[in-house]
């Protein structure tokens, strides 16, 4: 009930300011690709009144007079267009056509800080791909969902919406950021599982060496999800409903008052589903499903999934100030964040649970300070701190186990019932962040970038159920990373390069119990034991690119890193993942290089091609494994002492105007086990040396065909149809050279095709669309054989205003 | 032409990407015939069943190129071979806690596979425990859970199943319970007003002479021991009337653990022998329970404090002797007869032991890292090297006899 009110007012507040402006002149500057065209300047001819396009290439202009006015659309690197208004337009839309005399869009005074960013990012060194999520906002999809169809990025999961999931790029843990912040501060509710595209400007994808603004321990790299932030008031709405009671929500707003500068911006989403996909036997790939008559297991072809609802909920309100002299933006934010998620599977498929759910609530307030020319001319400072409350509860209320047909199994033994569980976190964490970076020119030829970021993640846990406190021995882990990188740019641009060095901190904390009582519970020996441990390590990174020719060039990075657990990894989480306080961060030395090559040709045709390979040594690989607990198989992290991880990736695309789009990337990670010896001393070979390591894809690619047509049916009006296929060869599940091959457990190829068709008018401000996914009912696996949903139907609705 | 290229590239590489196989190519090899044992053994991240008509040839047991079988698969867990029976060639296992499963070895044209044949489905979760081996038959096996077991307050009982399972179509027989008494004080917390329910587990199980023993590990919500006496549980088998409790404080607390692994063996009299902590921490003792008595016998106590026992599954081997890792005992002179580790120069590692024909088989880890099974010979008193396993191997959990 709250929640539908917070979204109508806020809705209501939206729409009556967008309705205030409704006799002004606006419209979109695009590129020949459909492509805003940011910083673009829009001029009345013979007037002073001029403004400049926002990210998606949107302008607004108020007339005066009643004359036919005459625009101008000027912006660097393209061809200067203008026209005539014709009586009683109130919009006009401009698509530019590329100027080839200009060798780069320059680096320029005036951008704004998102285009500056981009600039900054594709012209680094850094192997980066950066995705435009506007183009999927009309899609049913949450973030997880495109990533997946980047070349090199693999992510795990064990379910449908909502479920858990690794993310790994070329092979190895990278971590995610949203707007710089790691995800992980945002609570459980905050996962690329459920972040819906609307609410996401772009994503960046940095493989290999990673910026050091982004204060990252990552070692395969980083990813960078850019939420949507304009200038302009604007206020975005979607609701999506499809297979499996799926409805998903969300809400992305915006205003500034023009005189005060005073901001508002709030996001917010709902996601519900009850994840009742189908469930198939499949003998061949070691998946039986069964249920019980008789007190015996009796195969049946198929099952869907019970109690795996899963739903969770964000709002998020920032109110601040833009453009002052004393910031350029300066906001206080609270963001709550809450989820309920019912677990039928643990690690494997072997046994579905009947009352198992996790449930959180988090609230966090925010303070995000940004200001060029801080201090100093060109010192840029940006500083963000937060603090999170958690409380997290998860319980096990069934009395007996369960089978694939819903129903716990008949007791005609008179077994004891399973004990109910019931745990509650409470978890506390403070973030604090400061990005300083000093321009040594106008040309931004030389900059220095100086970051620092602390975490610290407090954890005490309570045994509701047996009144048992654990809270006296509280669970705690403080992370510094501090960051020092030197951009430059050589040769007339041809060659930057970036240099930098990091330092990682790692610091946990823990309480044991090791008291004795005797008969009487009287105190024998033994104490409440503190154990505490401080790691530091230093890492550097070099990344440069030489751009060769005109409209290709190569890339080259190389580091070493380290990748420090997460609380989940060395504490657990109380549910699915066992503690390993023993575990060690990973580290690994990096090589990575590429060529790219994007040229337009005939002006309406563009190609982009981009090769890269990498090589990476790492040791205490992290991974994780099944363990047993109390009769449940559970996660837990484990260093692997030695593991060789090489590969490559491709990805070719190609445009043509604004209504063809292709693209096709593969990428092959082969992870080698490279650790010799069992037993060092004795120099006894691992059986494993020199092998593969098992359960993880290792070819794997993606296929997206679009065709769009403008003005059908309406003026206005925009068809898309996308096709997308997702490949994963197969792997074994165990190390493939032991056992017979008759004898072993595989994922099986997977081949999965989705149709996405949308429809806007009005310019884009009404979208409706239709998403069938795994259109073919592909069976497809993860994890230890854990099913993910077959075929799949969706359909949303969204409107945009600006 | 050029959109008519475009098509055809888009098109071929979606055909490229189909045409791919969906599985690993897996030959068809020479059918084995049935062997003789199977060695089952742990990687760092696998099960395997090693098979083999000669366990006692100078050979090389090995999973590597492909040879033995993955059992991953039906064994998430490593260390889940610690609730495996193997009886009769049939592998019976409970390793997800909601199943008891009876498996074989199934030959295909493409190899030897781990496949279930039957199992039974327990209500809540359910963990095979202590098995009356002498109870076997290609027709019935007898066991417990692990289920450790909370108190029935009213009652002031642990309730302990003994299950009697036809292994033809693997349904229950019958259930016996086992009405085992709660401590006759109360627990409580650290805070000293809370009761704390205690908790039981029954460490070893034995079955003769009309009579059942269990022993006995009572600890608190802390996974603390709540009393450093051993106590042991006797009652009138098959009826389960008469129950007894009896403890001793000349030891520390029985020692074991809920898996498979009997902490306790019967001799030829039926005299019940219990391993128990020592009263010096991390040293062991044995007591005795006379046949037809219902107390510890005082005049028996067999001091381990000077001897580095391991544990594991305690044997009855005959003429006299029983085996406790590493050691093989007088038990009725308290004697030392061989330390194994001594005799074959590693450390006898295997959790279930294989004893047949006068003979204990076990896998041992020499300090080289290697690992090779053994032969000790009981009347002898002899130990003879076998097959050697490949060094690769974590853990050697069972030798078992398949024929």
């Amino acid at each position: 009930m709250l929640k539908s009110t917070y979204i109508f007012f806020i809705s209501l507040f939206f729409v009556t300011t967008i309705a205030q402006a409704q006799t002004s002149l606006s419209g979109y500057v695009k590129d020949l690709f459909g492509k805003g065209v940011e910083g673009a300047t829009v001029t009345i001819v013979g007037t002073n009144q001029r403004t400049s396009t926002d990210v998606d290439g949107f302008y607004k202009l108020q007339i005066e007079g009643k004359q036919l006015p005459k625009l101008e659309v000027t912006s660097v690197g393209y061809i200067t267009q203008s026209a005539v208004l014709k009586s009683n337009e109130t919009y006009r839309d401009f698509q530019l056509k590329k100027d080839e005399r200009v060798l780069e869009v320059a680096n320029v005074r005036g951008q704004t800080d998102n285009q500056r960013r981009v600039n900054e990012i594709k012209r680094s060194g850094f192997n980066v791909s950066v995705i435009d999520m506007n183009r999927y906002a009309n899609q049913t999809a949450n973030v997880s969902q495109i990533l997946r169809t980047a070349p090199g990025v693999t992510i795990r999961e064990d379910g449908g919406l909502g479920s858990n999931f690794v993310f790994r790029i070329n092979g190895l843990a990278a971590k995610i950021y949203i707007d710089g912040v790691p995800m992980d501060d945002f609570g459980p509710a905050m996962s690329i599982n459920n972040i819906p595209v609307n609410l996401v400007d772009r994503v960046e994808i940095y493989k290999g060496v990673v910026p050091a603004f982004l204060g990252s321990d990552a070692l395969g790299g980083a990813v960078n999800i850019i939420t949507k932030q304009r200038n302009r008031h604007f206020l975005d709405l979607s609701y999506s409903y499809g297979s499996f009671n799926t409805h998903q929500a969300s809400l992305v707003g915006m205003y500034t008052n023009p005189k005060s500068k005073l901001s508002v911006r709030t996001n917010a989403f709902y996601n519900y589903s009850d994840n009742d996909y189908k469930m198939y036997t499949e003998e061949k790939y070691g998946v039986i499903l069964e249920k019980e008559i008789n007190n015996k297991f009796v195969k049946i072809d198929e099952a869907r999934r019970f109690k795996d609802r899963y739903y969770s909920t964000m709002g998020q309100i920032e109110v601040g100030l833009r453009d002052k002299s004393w910031a350029d933006q300066f906001f206080v934010g609270l963001t709550y964040s809450g989820n309920n998620k019912q677990n039928q599977l643990g690690a494997t498929i072997n046994k579905p649970y009947g009352g198992n759910w996790t449930e959180s609530a988090y609230m966090m307030p925010t303070l995000s300070y940004k200001k060029q020319n801080f201090l100093v001319d060109r010192l840029y400072a940006d500083i963000y701190a937060n603090y999170g409350f958690e409380i997290k509860r998860n319980r096990d209320t069934a009395q007996y186990n369960y089978q694939w047909d819903g129903v716990p199994i008949t007791n005609t033994t008179g077994n004891a019932s399973n004990p109910e569980k019931y745990i509650k976190d409470n978890i506390n964490s403070v973030l604090g962040r400061i990005n300083l970076n000093y321009d040594f020119d106008e040309s931004r030829n030389q900059s220095l970038n100086l970051n620092y970021n602390i975490s610290t993640n407090d954890r005490q846990t309570y045994d509701v159920i047996s009144d048992h406190d654990d809270s006296g021995l509280p669970k705690n882990m403080v992370k510094h990373i501090a960051g020092l990188a030197w951009q430059s740019q050589w040769f007339d641009k041809r060659l930057v390069a970036n240099l930098a060095f990091k330092y990682y901190g790692i610091d946990t904390y823990q309480k044991i119990d090791e008291r004795e009582f005797d008969d009487n519970n009287q105190y024998l020996s033994g104490d409440i034991v503190t154990q505490t441990r401080y790691l530091g390590y230093k890492g550097y990174s070099v990344a440069a690119r030489y751009r060769i020719f005109k409209d290709g060039g190569v890339k080259f990075s190389a580091e070493r890193a380290y990748n420090l657990p997460e609380m989940t990894a060395i504490y657990g989480d109380n549910f699915n993942v066992l503690p390993n306080w023993d575990l060690k961060p990973e580290k690994s030395d990096n090589l990575n290089g590429g060529f790219y090559y994007n040229t337009f040709f005939n002006e309406n045709h563009f190609i982009n091609f981009d090769l890269s390979g990498f090589y990476r040594l790492a040791k205490d690989y992290q991974n994780t494994r099944i363990v047993s607990d109390n009769g449940q198989d559970k996660f837990q992290y484990y260093n692997i002492p030695g593991v060789k991880i090489y590969g490559g990736s491709f990805e070719a695309r190609y445009g043509y105007k604004d209504v063809i789009t292709a693209a096709i990337n593969g990428s092959y990670d082969r992870a080698i086990d490279n650790q010799k010896y069992t037993d060092e001393t004795n120099q006894q070979v691992s059986l494993s040396y020199g092998y593969q390591i098992p359960n993880r894809p290792w070819v794997y690619g993606n296929l997206d065909l679009g065709f769009a047509q403008n003005d059908w049916f309406s003026k206005g009006s925009r068809t898309q149809i996308n096709w997308t296929t997702l490949y994963t060869k197969w792997f074994y599940l165990s190390d493939s050279h032991l056992g017979s091959l008759a004898s072993k457990n595989y994922i099986p190829t997977q081949l999965v095709h989705n149709l996405l068709v949308s429809y806007s008018w009005n310019r884009n401000r009404y979208n409706i669309s239709g998403e069938a996914r795994n259109i073919f009912d592909e069976r497809s696996y993860d994890n230890f054989r854990l099913q993910k949903p077959g075929r799949a139907f969706y359909v949303k609705f969204r409107v945009s205003l600006l | 032409m050029k959109k008519n290229r475009l098509f055809g590239f888009c098109a071929l590489a979606a055909l490229l990407v189909s045409s791919c196989k969906d599985s690993p190519n897996i030959p068809e090899v020479t059918t084995p015939e049935a062997s003789e044992y199977s060695v089952w053994v742990a990687t760092a991240t696998g099960s395997y069943l090693l098979t083999t008509d000669e366990i006692m040839k100078d050979t090389l047991l090995s999973p590597a190129n492909n040879k033995g079988v993955d059992i991953t698969g039906n064994l998430p867990q490593a260390r889940y071979a610690g609730y495996a029976y193997i009886f009769n060639g049939f592998y019976y296992l409970s390793n997800d806690g909601t199943r008891f499963s009876k498996h074989q070895l199934v030959e295909t044209p493409q190899g030897l596979v781990f496949k279930e044949v039957d199992n039974y489905a327990f209500p809540s979760a359910f963990y095979l425990g202590k098995m009356a081996s002498q109870f076997s038959t290609t027709d019935e096996i007898v066991f417990t859970s692990t289920g450790a077991s909370d108190a029935n307050l009213e009652k002031k009982i642990f309730e302990k199943d003994i299950y009697f399972m036809n292994t033809k179509d693997m349904t229950l027989n019958k259930t016996l319970k086992a009405q085992i008494p709660t401590l006759d004080y109360t627990v409580y917390k650290a805070d000293g007003k809370t009761v704390d329910p205690t908790i039981l587990n029954v460490t070893s199980m034995r079955i003769a002479g009309g009579k059942a023993y269990f022993g006995l590990f009572y600890y608190d919500s802390d996974y603390n021991v709540v009393s450093k006496k051993a106590y042991a549980y006797i009652c009138d088998y098959p009826s389960m009337a008469n129950g007894h409790i009896m403890s001793d404080d000349r030891t520390s607390y029985v020692a074991g653990h809920w898996q498979r692994e009997n902490y306790s063996f019967l001799d030829d009299n039926n005299n019940l022998y219990l391993l128990t902590r020592g009263k010096t921490d991390g040293t062991y003792a044995i007591l005795r329970v006379n046949n037809g008595q219902y107390e510890f016998d005082k005049n028996y106590l067999y001091d381990l404090k000077d001897y580095a026992v391991k544990g594991g599954d305690l044997a009855w081997l005959g003429d006299g002797k029983a085996y406790i890792r590493p050691y093989v005992i007088d038990v009725a002179n308290k004697k030392i007869v061989a330390n194994l580790a001594e005799m074959t120069g590693g450390d006898p590692t295997t959790t279930i032991n294989l004893i047949q024909d006068g003979n204990l088989y076990t896998a041992v880890k020499t300090p080289a890292s290697k690992w090779f099974i053994y032969e000790y010979n009981i009347k002898n008193n002899t130990v003879k090297k076998g097959a050697e396993i490949d060094p690769g191997v974590t853990q050697v959990y069972h030798i078992n006899k398949l024929k």
